[in-house]
């Protein structure tokens, strides 16, 4: 179920009053919330949520033994619970990619030996909540907090809104909120209206018309494309996938703000980077940061020497890029923004002559639209043929390559004004009764689906 | 610890204020746009919404002034759209190149076998075919490539065979969700029509049906899968795209539906096939129907995720879901296509001396 549907509007409408009507009795609340968690993820798969399920079981069961009566820690219980965590995730996701290497490998040596096709399913969400779990084990084991609740660490790992594609929470982010005895309260009903309006603007809208009038055509026949219009169709994907996967935060934001919680924030205008660190500071935060703090720094951070920090970096993208998926060109977009990085370092360690933050921001802008290339080719060919040489180079652009181009600089221009924009907009929104509010949200949400493409567009971010 | 996302909050609002302002603002949302909310409906869950019929019995008043609100929109969006569509939307002809420098190659010449020439068929000659059915294709030709989703996933392996391996040019309309059992929703037969006047193809290729194995909607009524009315009116679809294409001198090769994952759709696949197998013998030269049931499996019957190919064992050629294919499984497809045509010389091969 698309947290954009029809259906999902209609069934989280009815879960919102029952919810509510709940509200003097948190306990209970939270156990339809933990209700309504399992029956949306079986709506999708029941064996979905029956992995889910006893991978929570495993998780919170293996936390309780961690810690000793006396506070030590048995150290085999913790990495028992999160190498199982690990393991769980890298058979779903990963078992036919290494079959079929290994296959290959195999038969390069002449030997004939085939290996079983296990016919596994991956599901969705798989990557965010293993995480999530680990993340969990993790502070226990230091002793940050104690082993849950049962039914609030279940909730934890299963809660709706970020069940399907993140943010990727941290126990003191959504785990302490759930366990809060206060009532809940909505706390910005604006906010949360505002958002929806601007998920639906950036993905039914923006990100479906980019996919439709640019990516789609382009990456399917790079070669029938004039070279400009297939650097335009590398920009057009750079920006549908931040509207897709920012907009689908949106969304789960607001949801999660009407259930009466915060999520952490998981964009920060990315395409305002003046540097690659920079770049992932603000993309994909709530992944980004679990990578830095449970890979690059247990690996040893930039504690080890200068060299071995570049390793580690290097090391932590590329893990990055496998999580994306089991594929080589994943694999190559996670090494090469491990590249980025290094030559980064290297320039500031050995150059050291400082770029103006405008070239800085143009620089880094084409590395990452180089890195979109190879995350979103089909394969190795694709992306290949987007450097091929042919007579297309003398055949005219189209005019709407002009109209692109004008929409990424209006975008650049209009982006940093946003955050101003919205707090001025949000108090305007307060306002207005709010029995009004309706008359407002309707024109808005009528003129965005009347602008977009037909059809209920799928978010890119369910397949990781 | 991450700071919350955005600023900080006002005072908390009632949670039944909050119901009122979604359960308002969806209804009306709802209300004003429920055709769409219908097909969009019809075409997901192959249902038609039970308050579809009642929506009939909207005062007058209220659909006058629709109307009205509609023509207005209507008027400002073409004030609008001769820019915003040449601004915002490739041409329907994207991939337009000037051919009028290459040299015509003899069209005709490569078909006669001089040994059988006397057993020619003229309308196979007509349609470039080789007598063992066969399309001749050369780079003057241009393809078109039209159906759902199944036909998005190998179109990108065939067009860029076709233009890198042989400068053929090939257009990719195909729509994902849509196939001949809900023109409401998307209509084939107007859109081939549209787009087979505008354009100079003469090869047409076609892959749909993964959406059509469900009741139709006919006078306002469920027609069941499969009925003797469904499948007249199922083939006479096909049958229109067919004749269209005839009167274009256009050549079609029609792709069979493959065997599926979920029985419910495997069970309509053999009825879809035989409408297309039937129609396309009664066009006789110009079309062609191209099995594929059995080319992804290992025992030519049953559906299977993985096919053991010579070199490299088992591989995974369909998707989780029961219906799509892998990009080895798109390749498989892909290869089937081209190998229904009669195709120039490698392109690459010949570059290297003048």
């Amino acid at each position: 179920m698309n947290y954009l549907s029809p259906e999902f509007a209609g069934a989280f409408i009815v879960f919102f009053a029952f919810y509510w009507y709940l509200r003097q009795w948190p306990t209970l609340q939270k156990g339809v919330l933990l209700l309504a968690s399992y029956a949306f993820y079986i709506a999708l798969d029941l064996r979905f949520a029956l992995i889910l399920l006893f991978f929570s079981l495993w998780v919170l069961g293996l936390a309780e033994f961690i810690r000793r009566p006396d506070g030590s820690r048995r150290n085999w219980i913790a990495g028992l619970a999160m190498g199982g965590a690990a393991a769980n995730l890298l058979i779903f996701k990963y078992f036919n990619f290494f079959r079929e290497s290994l296959q290959a490998g195999l038969q390069q040596l002449g030997l004939l030996w085939t290996l079983p096709a296990l016919d596994i399913l991956l599901p969705v969400g798989i990557s965010f909540y293993t995480f999530q779990g680990i993340a969990y084990l993790v502070s226990v084991a230091k002793g940050e907090r104690e082993p849950a609740h049962p039914l609030d660490g279940l909730l934890y790992l299963a809660f709706f809104p970020t069940l399907l594609a993140g943010p990727i929470c941290r126990p003191q982010q959504l785990l302490s909120p759930l366990e809060s005895r206060q009532p809940r309260q909505i706390e910005s009903v604006d906010l949360a209206c505002w958002l929806i309006i601007l998920a639906i603007a950036k993905k039914v809208w923006l990100a479906s018309w980019l996919a439709n009038a640019w990516v789609t055509p382009v990456f399917a026949n790079p070669e029938a494309f004039h070279p400009l219009e297939r650097l335009a169709g590398i920009y057009a994907y750079a920006l549908q996938i931040y509207f897709d996967f920012s907009g689908y935060t949106d969304i789960v934001t607001a949801v999660a703000l009407l259930l009466g919680y915060r999520l952490p924030a998981n964009f920060d205008q990315p395409y305002r980077a003046s540097s690659l660190k920079e770049f992932w500071q603000r993309w994909h935060i709530s992944l980004s940061s679990w990578i830095r703090d449970f890979i690059y720094i247990p690996l040893g951070g930039n504690r080890g020497g200068w060299w071995r920090g570049q390793f580690n970096a290097f090391v932590a993208m590329l893990v990055s890029g496998l999580w994306h998926g089991a594929s080589v060109t994943y694999l190559v977009w996670g090494a090469w923004h491990g590249l980025g990085l290094f030559v980064q370092n290297a320039w500031k360690r050995f150059v050291n002559i400082p770029l103006p933050t405008w070239l800085g921001g143009v620089i880094t802008f084409h590395v990452v639209c180089l890195g979109w290339l190879f995350f979103r080719a089909d394969d190795w060919s694709t992306a290949k043929a987007f450097f091929a040489h042919d007579g297309r180079l003398f055949h005219h652009p189209h005019g709407n390559l002009l109209g692109l181009l004008l929409g990424v600089v209006l975008y650049l221009w209009v982006a940093p004004l946003l955050p101003k924009a919205t707090a001025s907009l949000l108090k305007i929104l307060a306002r207005i009764p709010w029995w009004i509010k309706p008359l407002v949200l309707v024109p808005a949400i009528l003129l965005l689906l009347h602008v977009a493409p037909e059809g209920m567009p799928g978010f890119i971010y369910f397949s990781f | 610890m991450q700071t919350p996302f955005l600023a900080p909050s006002p005072a908390p609002t009632s949670p039944w204020k909050v119901f009122y302002i979604l359960l308002v603002t969806l209804g009306a949302v709802v209300f004003i746009n429920r055709q769409g909310l219908f097909n969009y409906w019809q075409q997901a869950h192959q249902q038609v919404l039970s308050f579809q019929v009642e929506a009939q019995a909207i005062p007058q008043w209220l659909q006058d002034g629709e109307a009205q609100l509609d023509a207005v929109l209507e008027k400002a969006n073409q004030r609008t759209s001769d820019l915003a569509q040449y601004l915002f939307f490739a041409p329907a002809e994207t991939i337009e190149v000037s051919r009028s420098e290459v040299p015509q190659p003899e069209k005709t010449a490569a078909l006669v076998n001089p040994k059988s020439n006397a057993t020619v068929d003229p309308q196979l000659l007509a349609a470039r075919r080789q007598t063992d059915g066969r399309f001749e294709l050369t780079t003057n030709d241009r393809v078109l490539l039209i159906g759902d989703s199944m036909m998005q996933g190998i179109a990108p392996f065939i067009s860029r065979a076709l233009r890198h391996d042989y400068g053929i040019d090939s257009l990719d309309i195909s729509r994902q969700s849509t196939g001949l059992a809900y023109p409401n929703f998307f209509d084939w037969p107007g859109t081939v029509s549209k787009t087979l006047a505008t354009g100079d193809y003469n090869t047409m290729i076609v892959f749909l049906g993964a959406n059509d194995t469900w009741d139709m909607i006919l006078d306002k009524r469920f027609e069941p899968f499969g009925s003797e009315r469904w499948q007249n009116v199922y083939a006479s679809r096909v049958n229109e795209i067919l004749t269209t294409a005839a009167q274009h001198q256009v050549r079609v090769i029609w792709l069979g539906v493959p065997v599926m994952g979920r029985a419910k759709i495997n069970k309509g696949v053999p009825i879809l096939n035989a409408a297309y197998q039937a129609e396309t013998q009664k066009i006789g030269a110009f079309s062609r129907f191209v099995p594929t049931a059995a080319l992804l499996t290992d025992d030519l019957e049953h559906y299977s995720k993985f096919k053991t190919l010579p070199d490299r064992g088992q591989v995974a050629v369909r998707t989780e879901d029961g219906v799509h294919f892998t990009a080895p499984g798109q390749r498989i497809l892909a290869q089937l296509v081209l190998d229904q045509f009669v195709l120039p010389e490698k392109t690459t091969a010949t570059k290297a001396t003048p």
